[in-house]
C-alpha cells in the first residue's frame, strides 16, 4: 500500500519536475488529448524518466530530452497526432534513404507476370509432389548438426570426420548468411525513418513498428546549412543537407531521402521559419522548392486524364454531393450567361459557400478543353489575388466531371438589381453611400499591379449586405488589363462602355460602367446603352452635384470621363 | 517464357529424384550446395529478369523512374526530377507501329539539364501508358520544351479518345475553335443523343457557349441537319421566359415560311424536355471568315460578286412581310457553297432569344449597328452588318465598333466607289446609310459592270496601272 502511494507521489514530483523543462505544455498537451489514457501515460512518463535517470548515470544528456519510450501496446495505438504532440512538431515527414531502390521494386514485382507465376506454381507442386518438405528438414539437420543418423550407424570414422567437418562448413555459412542480413538490416535501421518538424527543434525519428526511439537538435543551436555533394555524385538526390550546431554533432540528410514534394516543401518551410537566423545557401532552396507553381497541376491532371463521359446530365440537385462529401448542394441560386451558381454547404466548416459550376466541354478538341479550363483558372488566380473586404473570396477551386467549380464565400443580401426591383429607385443620399463604397472597390482594384478591369460593374453584381456593406461579385469577364478581347461581346450592354465595346476595355470602362449603375439606382431604369446618362432628366429631385457626376462619369468620350476613380470620389466627397 | 523456367523445375525434379533413390547416402556438403544453388537458382533468377526485363518507365509527381536498362544513357541515375527535364521531342516515322491501333512508329527524345538523353521508342509502349506519360509531360514537366510534333500528337491520342478521330479539325484554326466552343451553363447534348423519337440523331457538336449550342444531326439516317438550340436560364423570371419563348416561337414560324435559294432553310423548330430547338438545312461549304483567314484578304472583284449576292438575300428578307431583320449578318454565318454561290446560314433568331432571357448581348460586336444596341433594330441595322462585313473581307480585319469604316485607309489599292459605299453603309446616323438593300443591288451593279470595263481597258497594251 505504502510502495504504491510513494509511487503515485514519484509520478506527480516527475511532472512537476518536468514542467519548466523545454516543452512543458507540449507535454501536458499529450497527456490531456488521450484522457482515457492518461494514468497510463503519466505511468509511462514516470518509467521513462527512472530510465533517464539511470541513464544519467552514464551522463547521456540526449535521453532527458527524449520523449518517452512508449509500451508496446501505446505504441501500436499511437496516431501520427500524438506523435506530433510529444514531439513539438508541426509536421512529421517521412525519411526514405532507399527512396528510389523501394520504389524499384515495389512497382518492379507489382505487375503481374503469367509465365512467373506459372512458373512459381510449377515449383510448388513439385516440391511437394517429391516430398520436399520433409526431405529438406532432414537435410538441414544434417546440416546443422552432422550426420547424427550417419555417425552413429557410421563405418568409417574418417568419413564421419568428414561430415562433421562438412557439418561445420555448413553451419558457418548459414552463420556468415545470417551475420549478412543482420549487418544489412542494421545499417538499414540505423536509418532514421521519419524527421518531425517543430517551432524548436528538427528531431530524428526512429519509429518502425515496435520500436520507437529519436533524437532531438535545437533550432536555436542551428550555425549554418550548407549542401554537400559527395564526390562522383551528380544527381540532386544524393545530396546532403548538412547542418551545423554550434553544440554538439551535425545532422546530415540525404535530400534524396526526402521523397515527396509535399514533404520537401515542409522542410524548406520549416527550414525557413524556424531555422530563419542560421547561414544557408542559396542553393538549398532551389533544391527543396518545388518545381513550379504546383498549384493546380493536380487540378489539370485530373481534368485532362478524366474518361470522356459525364456522369451527370442534368443540373445539380439538392443534396447532390461535390468532391467527396465536403460540399453538399442546397439549392440553385441562379444562371447566368457563362455558369450556374449553387448554394451548398461546407461539411467541414458547417458554414455556407456558393458554387458557381461551368460546363466544361468534353467531345471537342483537347486544345478547346485545356482553354477552358485556362479561361476558369484565370478568373480564380484573380480572385486569389485579390484581398478585399468588399470582394468575395474565393474559397476553392475544383473541377469535376467536366464541370469546374469556384467556390465562393456566401454573401447576405440582395443585389442592388433585385433591391431596386423590390424598393423602386433609391433616395440620393443612399446612393451617395454605395457609390462611396463602389469607389473604394474601383480604387483597390485599378491600383493593383497591374490594375484589374472588372468589366461587368453591374447592378446585379453589387451585392448589399444585410450590415449595409457593398460587395463586389463575379470576375468572370474580368481580365488583367494587357490580355486581348476576345471576338464576342458578353454582358450587360446598358452598362458597357464605347470602348469596351470596341474591345479595349481599360479602368474607365469600369468608371462607366459604375456611372451608368448610379443611373439605375436613381432612376430605377437601366440607363440607355452608348449614352452619356443625365439622372436629373428623369427625376428632377436629383442634385445637380451628382447628375454631374454620373453625366462625367458616362461620358462617351474616355477624354472627358474621370481618368480616375479617385477623381470621382473626390468630386462625390468633397473634403 | 525464358528458357530456366524450364530448365530448373526440370534439374530440380532430376536432383530429388536422385536423393529419393540414393536415401542419405550422398555427402552432406555436395547435397547442401546443390540444394543451395538450385533453391538460389530461382531466386536468383528472378531477380536478374527483373533487372534484365526491367521495362518499365514509372511516371510519378516527382519525376521519372527510368528501367535499369537505360541507365547508360542515362549517366547511371534512373531517378530524374521533373525539374531536370529541359526538352522533348518527338520524332515520328511513317510506318504504323504493329500491333498497335492508329499509333504510328517513332521515337520520344527526353533532355535533361544535368547530362542524359533518354530515347523512347513509341512502339514499346501500350497506348494507354503512353498517354499517361504524355500527360506527366505536360502537367508536370512544366519547365520542359515540348516541341510542336509532340504537342500535335498528343492532342491527337486525346481527341482519338473522345472518339473526335473521324473529325478532321485540321482545317480549323485553333482560334477559330476556342471562338466556338467555351464553357457552358448547361450540358449540350452529346453525339449519339436521339431527338424527336429517335428521328434526330446527333452527330457531332458544332459550337456552343454560354446559352445556346449547335449541333450536326442526321435525319432519319440520312440527311445531315443543323440544330440550334437555345436555353431559358430555369431560374428567369416566368413573364421574361414566355417572351422568349414567344419570340423564339414567332421568329421561327417566319423562317420556316422563308424560301430562298440561297438561305439555309429552317425546317422546324420544336421543344423537347423543357430545350428549345431549331431544326436548319446543313450547308456544306467554307464560311467566308474561313476563307479570309486561308487566303487573305480577297480582291475587291471578288467580293463585289459575292457582295451583290449578299445584298440580295437582305433584300429578300427586307421585302418580306413584315421586314425580316437577320440581327446577326457576319462573315461566319455566311458559306460559299461548292458552286461558289454565298448562302446565308444563321439567324440571330437564337442569340436574340438568349438575349431577351437574360438581358445580356451576344454577338459579334463589330457588326453592331449602335441602334441595335440600344435594342432598336431596323432593316438598316442589317446594312451596318453588311458594311461591316464587306470591310472585312477586304482587309482581314473586324472593323472597329461603332464606327465609320473606311477600308481604303487599310488597303489603298480599293477604289473610292467602294470605299464610299462602305462608309455609307456604316454610318452612325440611319439616315445617312442606303435606304434599301436594293440601292446597294444597284450600286454594286454599276461597279461591276465598270469592272467589266475596267478589265477590258487593261487589257489594252500601254495602259497597265489604273488608279
Amino acid at each position: 500500500m505504502t510502495e504504491s502511494l510513494q509511487e503515485d507521489q514519484i509520478v506527480h514530483e516527475n511532472a512537476s519536475k518536468l514542467a519548466p523543462s523545454a516543452e512543458p505544455a507540449i507535454e501536458a498537451d499529450a497527456i490531456k488529448l488521450v484522457p482515457p489514457e492518461a494514468d497510463q501515460s503519466k505511468f509511462l512518463l514516470a518509467h521513462s524518466d527512472e530510465d533517464a535517470r539511470s541513464g544519467s548515470l552514464i551522463g547521456d544528456q540526449e535521453t532527458s530530452k527524449d520523449s518517452p519510450q512508449p509500451s508496446p501496446s501505446a505504441a501500436g495505438s499511437l496516431s501520427e497526432r500524438s506523435v506530433v504532440d510529444r514531439e513539438g512538431a508541426t509536421h512529421i515527414i517521412d525519411y526514405r534513404p532507399y527512396a528510389a531502390m523501394e520504389k524499384w521494386f515495389a512497382y518492379r514485382f507489382s505487375a503481374w507476370n503469367t509465365p512467373k507465376a506459372w512458373f512459381a506454381m510449377t515449383i510448388l507442386i513439385l516440391f511437394f509432389a517429391c516430398g520436399g518438405p520433409g526431405k529438406t528438414l532432414n537435410l538441414l539437420m544434417n546440416m546443422a548438426f552432422g550426420k547424427m543418423g550417419a555417425g552413429a550407424i557410421g563405418t568409417a570414422g574418417a568419413e564421419s570426420a568428414a561430415s562433421s567437418i562438412n557439418g561445420f562448413l555448413n553451419m558457418m555459412l548459414v552463420l556468415i548468411l545470417l551475420l549478412v542480413c543482420l549487418v544489412g538490416v542494421l545499417v538499414y535501421m540505423r536509418h532514421p525513418s521519419h524527421i518531425a518538424l517543430g517551432p524548436k527543434k528538427i528531431s530524428l525519428l526512429w519509429h518502425r513498428g515496435l520500436l520507437w526511439r529519436s533524437r532531438s537538435f535545437e533550432w536555436n543551436d542551428l550555425d549554418q546549412i550548407s549542401v554537400i555533394w559527395p564526390p562522383g555524385k551528380t544527381s540532386p538526390q544524393d545530396c546532403l543537407i548538412h547542418f551545423e550546431f554550434r553544440h554538439g554533432p551535425d545532422l546530415k540528410l540525404k535530400l534524396g531521402a526526402v521523397s515527396t514534394i509535399e514533404d520537401r516543401r515542409k522542410l524548406l518551410d520549416a527550414i525557413h521559419n524556424y531555422g530563419g537566423h542560421a547561414r544557408r545557401v542559396a542553393e538549398l532552396a532551389d533544391m527543396l522548392a518545388a518545381p513550379q507553381n504546383h498549384n493546380y497541376t493536380e487540378l489539370w491532371l485530373q481534368a485532362l486524364s478524366a474518361p470522356p463521359k459525364r456522369e451527370r446530365l442534368a443540373p445539380l440537385h439538392e443534396g447532390a454531393l461535390l468532391r467527396d462529401g465536403l460540399y453538399e448542394i442546397v439549392g440553385q441560386l441562379g444562371v447566368g450567361g457563362q455558369g450556374t451558381a449553387y448554394l451548398a454547404k461546407s461539411l467541414d466548416a458547417r458554414h455556407e459557400v456558393v458554387l458557381k459550376e461551368f460546363i466544361l466541354p468534353v467531345y471537342v478538341d483537347a486544345n478547346i478543353r485545356r482553354q477552358a479550363i485556362e479561361k476558369m483558372q484565370n478568373e480564380a488566380s484573380i480572385l486569389r489575388r485579390l484581398d478585399n473586404d468588399r470582394i468575395v473570396k474565393l474559397i476553392d477551386f475544383f473541377i469535376e466531371d467536366h464541370r469546374g467549380y469556384l467556390v465562393l464565400e456566401k454573401i447576405d443580401g440582395l443585389s442592388l438589381r433585385q433591391k431596386v426591383c423590390a424598393e423602386g429607385h433609391l433616395p440620393e443620399a443612399e446612393v451617395r453611400n454605395l457609390a462611396a463604397q463602389m469607389c473604394e472597390m474601383l480604387q483597390y482594384l485599378h491600383g493593383l499591379e497591374p490594375p484589374v478591369v472588372h468589366r461587368d460593374f453591374t447592378p446585379d453584381n453589387l451585392i448589399l449586405g444585410s450590415d449595409g456593406i457593398l460587395k463586389l461579385v463575379d470576375f468572370n469577364v474580368a481580365q488583367q488589363q494587357e490580355s486581348t478581347a476576345t471576338g464576342t461581346v458578353v454582358g450587360k450592354h446598358c452598362y458597357i462602355s464605347p470602348e469596351q465595346f470596341r474591345g479595349k476595355p481599360s479602368c474607365q470602362s469600369d468608371i462607366y460602367s459604375m456611372g451608368a449603375t448610379l443611373y439605375y439606382l436613381l432612376t430605377g431604369e437601366d440607363p440607355e446603352p452608348i449614352t452619356a446618362s443625365q439622372p436629373a432628366k428623369k427625376m428632377p429631385i436629383i442634385s445637380d452635384e451628382l447628375d454631374e457626376i454620373v453625366h462625367k462619369a458616362t461620358a462617351l468620350d474616355v477624354k472627358s470621363r474621370y481618368s480616375t476613380i479617385g477623381e470621382l470620389k473626390t468630386d462625390l466627397l468633397p473634403a | 517464357m525464358p528458357l530456366w523456367a524450364i530448365a530448373i523445375p526440370f534439374c530440380l525434379g532430376l536432383f530429388l529424384a536422385l536423393l529419393y533413390r540414393q536415401g542419405s547416402e550422398v555427402p552432406a556438403i555436395a547435397c547442401a550446395l546443390v540444394l543451395f544453388v538450385l533453391v538460389s537458382i530461382p531466386v536468383i533468377s528472378l531477380l536478374i529478369s527483373a533487372v534484365c526485363e526491367d521495362d518499365q518507365l514509372l511516371v510519378s509527381k516527382e519525376g521519372l523512374s527510368f528501367p535499369l536498362m537505360m541507365l547508360s544513357l542515362l549517366g547511371f541515375r534512373k531517378e530524374r526530377l521533373w525539374t531536370d527535364l529541359s526538352e522533348a521531342n518527338l520524332y515520328l516515322s511513317d510506318k504504323l507501329s504493329p500491333h498497335k491501333e492508329n499509333i504510328p512508329d517513332g521515337i520520344l527524345d527526353l533532355h535533361f539539364k544535368s547530362g542524359g538523353t533518354a530515347k523512347l521508342s513509341l512502339r514499346q509502349m501500350a497506348r494507354a501508358d503512353l498517354e499517361q506519360l504524355l500527360l506527366g509531360l505536360e502537367v508536370w514537366g512544366q519547365n520542359c520544351k515540348r516541341s510542336p510534333e509532340l504537342i500535335a500528337f498528343h492532342n491527337q491520342l486525346q481527341n482519338e479518345n473522345m472518339g473526335l478521330d473521324k473529325i478532321s479539325y485540321t482545317h480549323l484554326w485553333e482560334e477559330e475553335l476556342s471562338r466556338r466552343f467555351s464553357a457552358t451553363a448547361f450540358v449540350p447534348l452529346e453525339p449519339e443523343h436521339k431527338l424527336k423519337e429517335g428521328k434526330l440523331r446527333v452527330v457531332r457538336q458544332l459550337a456552343f457557349g454560354g446559352l445556346s449550342a449547335i449541333y450536326l444531326a442526321q435525319e432519319d439516317e440520312r440527311d445531315l441537319v443543323v440544330i440550334k438550340e437555345a436555353v431559358v436560364p430555369s431560374n428567369a423570371d416566368e413573364q421574361t421566359r414566355d417572351k422568349a419563348v414567344e419570340l423564339f416561337r414567332r421568329e421561327a414560324q417566319f423562317l420556316v415560311r422563308l424560301t430562298h435559294p440561297r438561305i439555309a432553310r429552317v425546317f422546324d423548330h420544336f421543344q423537347e424536355e423543357g430545350r428549345n430547338y431549331l431544326l436548319l438545312e446543313y450547308v456544306r461549304g467554307q464560311d467566308l471568315r474561313q476563307i479570309v483567314k486561308q487566303h487573305g484578304p480577297q480582291p475587291e472583284a471578288v467580293v463585289v460578286k459575292w457582295a451583290k449576292q449578299i445584298a440580295e438575300i437582305l433584300d429578300y428578307l427586307h421585302t418580306q412581310s413584315p421586314p425580316i431583320i437577320h440581327r446577326d449578318l457576319t462573315p461566319d454565318n455566311l458559306v460559299q457553297r461548292e458552286d461558289e454561290s454565298i448562302t446565308l446560314i444563321d439567324f440571330g433568331a437564337a442569340n436574340e432569344f438568349v438575349g431577351t432571357a437574360t438581358g445580356t448581348l451576344v454577338g459579334k460586336q463589330a457588326y453592331i449597328a449602335p441602334e441595335q444596341l440600344r435594342g432598336k433594330a431596323t432593316t438598316l441595322s442589317d446594312i451596318y452588318a453588311f458594311g461591316g462585313t464587306l470591310y472585312y473581307l477586304l482587309t482581314g480585319v473586324d472593323p472597329e465598333a461603332l464606327s465609320e469604316s473606311h477600308p481604303k485607309e487599310k488597303i489603298s489599292s480599293i477604289t473610292g466607289r467602294m470605299d464610299d459605299l462602305i462608309a455609307r453603309c456604316t454610318r452612325m446616323e440611319e439616315s445617312e446609310r442606303p435606304r434599301s438593300a436594293k440601292e446597294i443591288i444597284a450600286i454594286l451593279g454599276e461597279m461591276i459592270d465598270q469592272k467589266k470595263e475596267a478589265c477590258s481597258t487593261t487589257a489594252m497594251p500601254g495602259r497597265d496601272q489604273v488608279a
